[in-house]
């Protein structure tokens, strides 16, 4: 056994056999399904003369009926009669019958387990049972109601692919396989959930990815127990490292491109039935800051972009407790002009800097918070009275200076640009503790705050890779930078992260293709 | 065993965190930022030196020295928030310049804050008494608020009469120096010379030069410099004599040469200016050399000139007439600042400490009467090299 026959080896469970008889076989479906209204038996009889007796189970709104009408019932209950066969000869090969000629189905399987058939039923698989046989036919006839894939709503981007994922793990997967399409690549599925039997699908990509970040994530998500998963965070809060942090220690996107890239440079990514929101491990802050559109426009403005991005995060994480520190504590470092203008515009003002940060941040997130859980255009609306009639009043009255206002909106801003919104977040949170803590001390105790998260961030790990990669002494490769502040020209990138220790890790040919015209020495002049 | 570590570790945190900082929160609406102050020296009106504010009943009388003025911006109005004066002027005298700062602390609903402080002025009275200008000297030394960017200046007449003038178009005296100062090295009518720079000089040779600021009722001019020497003020250099000083110093590049010539007043805009100073002995006497080599634009001529057929030999002739008056100016001005003042301002005592360290040996114990003794020769060489648009 290979380490990934090793690794996905499934654990043997406990067996009910199939019956002979298909009155024994309906009664303990029955009996483990009492109650489930939505699951529908329809009994019937098939051969020229109708002596056998046949049931088909499925569960209503998860099963494709137009399927089941057209591609089993008919072929079963109408031509089966019209076949000139000798019952008897009809009744031992009814299964090959069947399987082979009969159901129009693609996927079908037999199985002789009652628990496995009754799983596959609320699957929204359908089973077909005959009388005087002891296996089960299970076959995907799957038809539920589902959202068609559209453009992702969180991660926009300008130039790129617009598709993203849905609430069903099989077009997620198909939609990661139409941009890989290495037989290397792999999707291994497991389900999770004691009741919600939840499936959950690991890619990887054979060759690339690394085994012990592989086999971390396996180990973690074999010992999940846990009665249902409703959502992706459920497994990302019990598979990441560290739960005390204030920073999200995996990735995740609603792009199957975003995937697909990850799974490229070496990560492992977990899909999750019914949420759009894939996983991607192992993550770290360069991770966070890039968007994929970085890799669809020009390396220029791609850096540029994302220089500005990361200046947009220190903004959001800083800039009022930097105002707070300086104007309560050091008003010697400002230019006098401005100086002059900060003091005069916080004349009468009637609270300390520090009240007044605290009250406009609040309202802020207040205003956010209404903005998210009302719909479309009232959510506008709030925006527009909380944000526009507000503060111009607030700084009308007298309450608050003008120049509160331009940081709060200026902070609002950097942390809505940011391109993940978990790691924004996050950064929202810790604002406030850097604010508090200037309030009491100044720079001083800016700087203090910003010790203890750095110490913070430099013993975290996300799945055995530091979190500060490359930017931590033992990651330290200059060909990762070419990815992280900026980015390169996509032909200097010929390797992939190195702080994700892939077993492969050239990713592209030495040259870059000499796309110069031959013979050309008229230097571009026209003649 | 973990728990009490981490117990030592949180209480060691809270005392750094709270032990360290300096507890001096005041909200910048609190504050006074000073921009500009006055110093004189105390002149009672009617002979009585009490003190103005000396507390009634208290049995130690101080004697008055100092009247320290302090103008602060209205920030209000900056912010345009409310209309008023563009300025609040805090008079304060005592006997110590210490003591009337925290004496004003208390009289004042703010915190004085001195760090924006953009210049200081000193009244002619107190520049010439050497004591109050040493203690004056070392409390701006050795304050940890007042950088040494500052503008140290100094004005016939009062310091506060400056402070009071209204300028029309900047509400902000202090600002209104700040941005005056920085201009100095486009027209060198006020010395190029910060608190930094005096500093230094003093230490060094016991003179420096110190840019004058005179003022009327609303008009307000800084021009001309005082001489110190020994830590009092010696006397005045004129707009013009500030200006070769400069050049001689080699502290300006650019200014304006009037230059007379066929009874004609040619303007000439200098530059490019370099200067070397050096000092030698020749024949026992101790010869103090300046080199210049400048480029200049001529700024005007005569309309309509005519009647020159060589032209490049009247610019030649322009040249030698231009250099020729600098020379003078320049032995002009040496000889006045040795034999008037006997200020080495031009460092030449420095210069041959640095370069000539036998020839100092020699004389370093008798540098002041040496001094006076030396001879200066100067070189221009000033070379015209746009003539504008002519015809």
């Amino acid at each position: 056994m290979n380490f990934y026959e090793q690794l996905f080896q499934k654990k043997p469970k406990e067996k009910i056999p199939v019956e002979k008889e298909i009155d024994a076989n309906l009664e303990t479906i029955k009996e483990e399904l009492s109650f489930c209204d939505d699951v529908v038996y329809r009994e019937f009889k098939i051969g020229q003369k109708q002596e056998m007796k046949a049931a088909l189970i499925y569960t209503e709104g998860l099963a494709n009926k137009t399927m089941l009408d057209e591609s089993i019932l008919e072929d079963l209950m109408y031509f089966t009669r019209m076949a000139n066969m000798d019952p008897n000869v009809l009744k031992k090969k009814i299964h090959e019958a069947i399987l082979d000629g009969s159901i129009s189905v693609a996927n079908v399987r037999e199985s002789d387990d009652l628990d496995e058939a009754i799983d596959a039923v609320l699957i929204g698989d359908s089973i077909l049972l005959f009388d005087q046989w002891d296996k089960i036919l299970i076959f995907d006839a799957k038809g539920w109601p589902m959202r068609s894939v559209g453009e992702p709503e969180m991660e926009m981007v300008i130039r790129g692919p617009g598709d993203g994922f849905n609430e069903t793990l099989r077009v997620n997967t198909a939609l990661v396989r139409r941009r890989i399409r290495d037989p290397k690549f792999k999707i291994k599925q497991m389900q999770i959930g004691k009741r919600s039997k939840t499936d959950i699908a690991v890619l990887y990509i054979e060759g690339i990815t690394n085994k012990e970040i592989l086999k971390m994530v396996k180990e973690r998500l074999d010992q999940i127990q846990i009665d249902a998963v409703l959502g992706s965070s459920y497994i990302e809060q019990l598979i990441e490292d560290e739960w005390r942090s204030p920073f999200p220690q995996i990735q995740n996107t609603q792009r199957p491109d975003v995937v697909a890239a990850a799974l490229y440079e070496g990560r492992v990514a977990i899909i999750i039935d019914n949420t759009p929101y894939a996983l991607i491990a192992p993550a770290t802050v360069a991770t966070f800051i890039q968007s994929p559109e970085d890799h669809y426009e020009r390396f220029f403005i791609a850096s540029a972009i994302r220089i500005l991005r990361v200046l947009a995060l220190l903004t959001n994480l800083y800039l009022p407790s930097l105002y707070i520190a300086i104007t309560s504590f050091h008003p010697g470092i400002l230019p006098t002009d401005l100086l002059l203008y900060i003091a005069g515009s916080r004349l009468n003002v009637p609270f300390p800097v520090v009240i007044e940060a605290f009250l406009m941040e609040a309202s802020l997130e207040l205003l956010r918070e209404a903005g998210v859980r009302l719909p479309g255009p009232i959510g506008a609306t709030i925006g527009i009275v909380g944000g526009l009639v507000l503060g111009q009043a607030a700084v009308e009255a007298g309450i608050v200076s003008p120049l509160m206002v331009i940081v709060v909106a200026l902070t609002a801003m950097a942390a809505y640009s940011s391109p993940s919104y978990s790691f924004a977040i996050s950064f929202r949170m810790l604002r406030f503790v850097l604010m508090a803590a200037s309030a009491f001390l100044g720079l001083y105790g800016l700087i203090l705050a910003t010790l203890i998260i750095l110490t913070h961030l430099c013993n975290l790990k996300s799945f055995g890779v530091p979190y500060l990669s490359p930017l931590v002494a033992s990651e330290m490769k200059w060909q990762d930078f070419k990815d992280f502040f900026i980015r390169v020209p996509l032909h200097m990138m010929r390797r992939r992260p190195q702080f994700l220790r892939p077993e492969d890790s050239i990713r592209m040919g030495k040259n870059r293709p000499n796309n110069a015209v031959k013979g050309d020495d008229t230097g571009g002049k026209k003649q | 065993m973990h728990r009490k570590k981490l117990k030592i570790f949180l209480w060691i945190l809270v005392g750094v965190s709270i032990l360290t900082g300096c507890w001096d929160k005041v909200e910048i609406e609190d504050r006074a930022f000073i921009a500009l102050i006055g110093v004189d020296k105390f002149q009672a009106a009617s002979g009585d030196k009490q003190a103005v504010f000396s507390s009634e009943g208290d049995g130690f009388n101080q004697e008055n020295r100092y009247t320290v003025s302090y103008a602060y911006p209205n920030t209000g109005m900056i912010a345009q928030k409310i209309e008023g004066e563009p300025k609040f002027i805090f008079v304060s005298t005592g006997e110590d310049l210490f003591n009337i700062r925290e004496s004003t602390n208390t009289r004042l609903g703010k915190e004085l804050f001195l760090r924006h402080m953009k210049a200081i002025v000193i009244g002619e009275e107190l520049a010439k008494d050497e004591q109050l200008f040493r203690e004056l000297m070392d409390r701006i030394d050795r304050s940890p608020e007042i950088g040494r960017k500052l503008h140290l200046m100094v004005t016939p007449g009062l310091a506060k009469d400056v402070l009071d003038t209204s300028t029309k178009d900047e509400g902000v005296l202090g600002l209104y120096i700040r941005d005056l100062m920085q201009r100095a090295g486009r027209r060198a009518r006020i010395p190029d010379a910060d608190f930094g720079y005096i500093l230094r000089s003093l230490h060094e040779s016991q003179t420096a030069i110190i840019p004058r600021v005179i003022s009327s009722k609303n008009e307000f001019k800084a021009a001309g410099s005082g001489v110190i020497r020994d830590f009092r003020l010696v006397g005045w250099l004129g707009e013009i004599e500030t200006e070769v000083l400069m050049f001689m110093m080699d502290r300006i590049k650019a200014s304006t040469v009037d230059v007379e010539m066929d009874n004609l007043i040619l303007p000439l805009y200098v530059t490019e200016s370099k200067a070397k100073m050096k000092a030698f002995e020749k024949d026992g006497e101790i010869i103090v050399r300046f080199d210049l080599k400048m480029e200049a634009d001529l700024k005007r001529h005569l309309f309509q000139r005519l009647g020159e057929t060589d032209e490049s030999a009247y610019y030649e002739r322009l040249q030698k007439e231009a250099s020729k008056m600098l020379e003078h100016q320049i032995v002009a001005l040496y000889k006045k600042i040795q034999k008037k003042f006997g200020a080495d301002l031009l460092q030449v005592g420095e210069y041959l400490r640095k370069h000539e360290p036998d020839l100092w040996e020699k004389v370093k114990n008798d540098w002041d009467n040496v001094y006076r003794t030396t001879k200066v020769e100067a070189d221009v060489d000033l070379k015209i090299r746009r003539l504008g648009v002519t015809m």
